[in-house]
């Protein structure tokens, strides 16, 4: 009887994905504020860079659009993962990095045909950090200052996608909101005999919860429209600030708000294989609670994307069944550095993906080369080149008849 | 393409991600810091100095079980006295019988002059773990010799002190066990010099009392006790071993920033080398010990020098350094600046000492507050105030 591989590859790609998640940090401007915005989708809507509001997807639990999982026969889950690789400028000094960001992982169950319900788990915003600085110091060893930043917000949705009619598709999302922003700093005297390092640590930890909704119409054969809305976070955020003096620790709690955010798009089939797609997505202006340095430094968010997608096809050669995708983004971040001038991401993607050998599913690639920031504008930017991989499958939720796979 | 290839093709990127070095990001992200977009800020570190006030501390302590006796003056460190008890029942009975000759054999080994002594009789008895720092009652007037002199020189070719034969004989016809005696430096001290010998701890030649009788036979008493009487006689801060002489350093903390998170804190203190003793030249040539001055600094119970716990307390540092070098130390004082910051521990000051103040004769000698800005005692403290969490809630 010939092994199902799915299982094995499904757990190489959940452990590869979890083991480098933690490993290092997201854009390095995403140090400041609540961290680097991840938009939700898995590699086939990065690969059209993000423009996938109205793009319907029939084989991944991870979308842009969660009624667009309305469209599932099948248990799906789907797990996406980021690495990066960038180049990091100011006016005098350079960085290479390669980054991984934390995975993004979702199951969707149908309950009957045309009603789906969605658990996960995404990022909202994380950053990381691991700096430090050399000081000098008369008549006593030079310190060095070691910084340590890890930040990641993020959401365990639970969510019910409807196919009210063959038309229209909705769904409603209660989002389990999570996360913590942990900064760091400790000193230490490297070579100084009987000299102990001081360390200065602050956890915020956020909670709370918030509700989505979404609609995706195909207007058309082949076309679409589609929207979301994420409702506002209350955040209930619990600050512990402790040091090396246990005294001088303290604690406080306040409350954080993410303002909602709305999203549209169109999908347009130029053929039956060629499509383009737009969107257009935006949050307006966090208050700076909890950061007054940033008063005045926070803008709204918004994101125009379109793309490109010629589809896959059951017929030809081997690069005429492959997808093919491509897109741009513009994403204008909260955050202004310096204030008054704010950060954009510029980003051209590509993609491409691969049916799962003996079953549903495929394995997508996405690939972004953009820069975030500019020297001109912010003093700093960061050329990046990421590669996304994405894993779908689908298993019937009902036992198996007999002959089938 | 089958599972396999695919997940080798998995594996191939995200090893080729890992491997792919990361430069520091320190300097890249230093906008973000001096801008203070990100958030954080690590607090000053500082060097902040206090004065001391500074004094010598005597306390009782004599060193009994030694390997050698000392009389003379090395370094102001005086050995005014050597105490010897003479067992007079390791010998036979020789009660009436008539000496011709007694003799007091001092073993020298080192010997820088030739000193002037007297020999007396103890009016008391001894143990070597008396405390005895001056010497004990004795008879004002010396043994004579057997030539009914007093005064004796003591050097290396003078170790043998004759006594008057009528007064042994009397020692032996009166059966008591022992007979103590003081042979003492000459009060006018000239000329200076410094002389050791064994002591009965050394083990092989040890002093002894031999006598000789008119019949012709003779006998050996031993000289089980020994004690060697030193005094510290030196002006300045010293801390000395056998004469147990400490240093005692009070300050205040009060300017010191209540939020110091400290990296260290140091007492600084300057060696004066030309005043130190690490060694003896006996416990160099015959003992082969080191030079290296062993200290130890402890927080006193009581700040108050009177009271018996200021002679005790709580261990902040130990260590060793060479008293003949000069030389700044900076001895660590742990966690006591810290604990007495954070109103743990109540600040009665430092107490600098000998480690080896009952077992040797040493000397380290600092220079005092009194002294120039550059070597004058002081405290160190380094520390970091807590880092600044811009934002708040």
């Amino acid at each position: 009887m010939k092994r199902n591989p799915f299982p094995v590859l499904m757990l190489h790609v959940l452990v590869l994905a979890l083991a480098t998640g933690p490993v290092a940090a997201q854009s390095i401007f995403g140090l400041n504020f609540i961290g680097e915005h991840r938009f939700r989708g898995n590699a086939r809507q990065r690969a059209l860079a993000f423009s996938t509001v109205a793009v319907g997807d029939s084989s991944g639990a991870i979308t842009s659009n969660t009624a667009s999982l309305a469209d599932l026969g099948d248990v799906t889950f789907s797990i996406f993962e980021v690495m990066g690789l960038s180049h990091i400028r100011t006016p005098e000094e350079t960085a290479d990095q390669n980054r991984f960001q934390l995975p993004a992982v979702m199951v969707a169950v149908p309950l009957r045909e045309g009603l789906v319900f969605g658990v996960g788990y995404r990022t909202r915003f994380e950053g990381r950090g691991d700096f430090s600085y050399r000081r000098t110091l008369t008549d006593a060893p030079d310190p060095v200052d070691v910084y340590k930043l890890t930040s990641s917000l993020f959401s365990a949705p639970l969510s019910l996608s409807w196919k009210v009619i063959d038309r229209i598709r909705v769904a409603g999302e209660l989002q389990i909101e999570r996360g913590s922003i942990k900064d760091e700093v400790t000193v230490y005297f490297p070579g100084g005999e009987g000299f102990g390092s001081v360390r200065s640590r602050r956890d915020r930890s956020f909670a709370g919860t918030s509700w989505g909704g979404s609609i995706l119409i195909n207007v058309l054969p082949r076309l679409s429209i589609g929207a979301t809305f994420d409702a506002r976070v209350d955040y209930t955020v619990d600050e512990d600030v402790s040091y090396s003096r246990e005294d001088l620790d303290s604690t406080a709690t306040w409350e954080f708000e993410l303002p909602p955010a709305y999203g549209f798009g169109a999908a347009v089939g130029i053929s039956e294989r060629w499509w383009l797609s737009s969107s257009y997505w935006m949050r307006e202006a966090p208050e700076p609670v909890g950061f007054r340095q940033l008063e005045q430094s926070l803008q709204d968010e918004r994101l125009i994307a379109f793309g490109i997608e010629r589809r896959r096809s059951a017929d030809g050669g081997f690069l005429s069944r492959i997808p093919l995708r491509f897109g741009y983004y513009e994403d204008n971040w909260h955050l202004e550095f310096p204030r008054g001038n704010g950060v954009k991401a510029r980003f051209f993607t590509f993609g491409t993906g691969l049916s799962l050998p003996n079953g549903p599913g495929s394995v997508d690639i996405s690939l972004e080369l953009g820069q975030i920031g500019s020297l001109d504008d912010n003093g700093v930017d960061e050329r990046v080149l990421r590669v996304g991989i994405g894993l779908n499958v689908s298993e019937p939720w009902s036992r198996r008849k007999p002959g089938r796979r | 393409m089958n599972a396999r290839h695919l997940l080798i093709l998995l594996m191939c990127i995200a090893a080729t991600f890992a491997y792919c070095s990361s430069e520091p990001e320190g300097p890249v992200t230093k906008q973000f810091l001096d801008s203070l977009t990100y958030g954080v800020r690590s607090g000053d570190t500082r060097v902040d100095t206090f004065a001391v006030t500074a004094s010598s501390i005597s306390v009782p302590l004599g060193i009994g079980s030694s390997s050698l006796l000392r009389i003379g003056e090395i370094q102001e460190i005086v050995f005014e006295a050597i105490l010897l008890s003479i067992d007079l029942s390791s010998g036979g009975d020789h009660a009436g019988k008539p000496v011709s000759r007694a003799i007091l054999s001092l073993p020298v080994r080192i010997a820088d002059t030739t000193l002037h002594v007297t020999c007396h009789e103890l009016l008391l008895e001894f143990e070597e773990d008396d405390t005895i720092t001056t010497i004990p009652a004795f008879d004002p007037v010396a043994i004579p010799d057997s030539a009914g002199g007093t005064e004796r020189l003591l050097g290396l070719e003078d170790a043998e002190f004759s006594f008057d034969t009528d007064l042994v004989e009397q020692w032996l016809s009166l059966g008591e066990e022992r007979r103590n005696l003081a042979i003492i430096w000459h009060e006018e001290r000239d000329p200076k010099g410094f002389i050791e010998m064994h002591a009965q701890e050394y083990g092989s030649e040890p002093a002894s009392f031999r006598v000789a009788f008119d019949d012709g036979t003779a006998d050996t008493f031993s000289i089980d006790r020994d004690y060697s009487v030193a005094s510290f006689e030196g002006e300045g801060l010293n801390i000395v071993g056998g004469v147990a002489t400490r240093v005692y350093f009070q300050f205040d903390l009060g300017d010191l920033d209540e939020r110091a998170m400290i990296h260290r804190s140091s007492l600084v203190i300057t060696v004066k080398g030309e005043e130190g003793l690490g060694v003896t030249p006996g416990e160099d040539l015959l003992l082969y010990l080191t030079s290296d001055f062993y200290y130890y600094l402890y927080t006193p119970g009581s700040s108050n020098p009177l009271n018996p716990a200021f002679l005790g307390g709580t261990e902040v540092d130990r260590g060793s350094f060479d008293p003949a070098a000069t030389q700044i130390l900076k001895l660590n004082l742990r966690g006591f600046i810290p604990d007495v910051v954070q109103g743990k521990r109540t600040n009665t000051g430092l107490v600098l000492q000998s480690d080896l103040e009952a077992v040797r004769v040493q000397r380290a000698s600092f220079y005092t507050v009194d002294a120039d800005t550059v070597v004058k005692p002081y405290i160190e403290v380094i520390y970091s105030l807590p880092a600044d969490f811009l934002g708040g809630s």
